[in-house]
């Protein structure tokens, strides 16, 4: 899994590529979890690289997305793959997550709510 | 050569159409308790042979099923939501009860193919009701809960579903085995994998043993996986293919198993069950067998 980092507006996003699986994800926990701080709970993983994510991957997003809501922040999933859309929909967290369509839109999405 | 359906809703109406594609029958009989139903279908795919097929494809009462080599139960109502397939026993064992004499009548030659759950359970009761030798009833058993199997795990492995040889054995239900200890990838094991990770691999037997209720949330019922699975067998034994397949069977002194129908890797040709070898399982595998032969065991107890 390759992750890069960038900074818009105070938020941070995250471009994920490769296998999002129970061995990719500790990588990305600990790169959120390092910057995560008062100023630093908006974040945006861009998936448009990840074409597969397992169990091991959707429970780190749930951790994540419950640790940032705890500290009034958020976790956008951006530019999801249809079949990773498949597996959050086949374990119910579509109500959960917070998906949307672009990375643009996700930015909107934050800016909406400062 | 003949195949006749017994019971043309989602799943035998489904079956139908995959064996009509795939050619490997001269002759489908659908036979139907409401009959309009079925000769409704067979119409329906009637039409469709000047483009696929030369099969012969009518309806009717269980006369249709003389000269059949193989007939596949499939009548019966199927689980509703928070129903286990063995809350089903008691109304389904009434339904074989009346069909499997009637099946008999006409042809008592056949291999029957049982597909209406609980599987493993009617299979057993196939077996009296019919007075066939046991190599001649089959049930679908967990031949769809190994594919799933296969199917996630090649998922996950990112390799051709074909290449992964891993089974599910014992109850298609909830007490279903997985037999871990011999799961591998065109003869290597799945540890030796890098994506191997203990924890993943707990989840895809959870997502295999939730599978149908998984699809059954989103659209009512399984139909597409199961007739693919029905055809395996079918095209085991029509065309003699000496395949391995977990189906349901009368099991006997097979580590403390006896005298109940449940699923292992079996050998299927053109008489059936051909060969049922003791395939070497983990001191923990073999408790989750005997766990489950003995859950079946109680629910024939409660219908026999």
């Amino acid at each position: 899994m390759e992750i890069s980092e960038k900074k818009v507006n105070g938020i941070c996003i995250l471009f994920l590529s490769g296998r999002f699986d129970a061995h990719s994800a500790p990588d990305i926990e600990n790169r959120i979890t390092s910057i995560m701080s008062e100023s630093n709970r908006s974040f945006i993983l861009n998936l448009e690289g990840v074409d597969f994510i397992s169990s091991g991957g959707i429970r780190v997003l749930v951790s994540l997305t419950k640790k940032l809501r705890g500290l009034n922040g958020d976790l956008i999933l951006a530019c999801v793959h249809p079949s990773v859309e498949d597996v959050i929909d086949m374990v119910d967290l579509r109500d959960f997550l917070t998906l949307t369509e672009t990375e643009s839109e996700a930015i909107d999405k934050f800016k909406g709510e400062l | 050569m003949k195949v006749a359906i017994i019971g043309t809703g989602h799943v035998g109406s489904t079956y139908a159409y995959t064996l009509f594609l795939s050619g490997i029958a001269s002759e489908i009989a659908l036979v139907n308790r409401t009959r309009s139903k079925a000769l409704g279908d067979a119409i329906d795919l009637t039409h469709g042979l000047a483009g696929f097929s030369s099969s012969k494809i009518y309806s009717g009462d269980f006369r249709a099923c003389e000269g059949a080599r193989i007939v596949i139960a499939t009548a019966g109502p199927t689980t509703k939501k928070g129903q286990t397939r063995l809350d089903l026993v008691r109304v389904n064992a009434g339904v074989f009860k009346e069909i499997i004499p009637a099946i008999v009548k006409y042809n008592s030659d056949c291999i029957l193919i049982i597909v209406t759950n609980p599987v493993d359970v009617l299979t057993y009761l196939s077996i009296k009701y019919s007075g066939f030798p046991p190599n001649r009833v089959i049930g679908s058993g967990t031949v769809l809960d190994s594919m799933r199997f296969q199917s996630l795990l090649s998922k996950y492995y990112n390799v051709n579903p074909s290449s992964v040889q891993a089974f599910i054995i014992g109850e298609h239900g909830n007490s279903m085995v997985p037999v871990w200890s011999l799961a591998c990838i065109k003869g290597i094991p799945l540890e030796s994998f890098p994506e191997y990770h203990e924890g993943e691999m707990e989840d895809i037997f959870d997502l295999t043993r939730r599978g149908a209720y998984i699809v059954r949330q989103r659209k009512e019922r399984t139909e597409y996986a199961v007739a693919l699975t029905i055809h395996k067998i079918v095209e085991a034994i029509l065309l003699d293919k000496k395949e391995i397949l977990t189906v349901s069977s009368l099991i006997t002194n097979y580590y403390g198993v006896n005298d109940v129908c449940l699923s292992l890797p079996t050998i299927l040709g053109k008489n059936g069950v051909e060969r049922l070898n003791k395939i070497p399982l983990s001191e923990d595998e073999k408790k989750q067998l005997l766990e489950s032969a003995s859950t079946l065991k109680e629910v024939i107890k409660s219908v026999t």
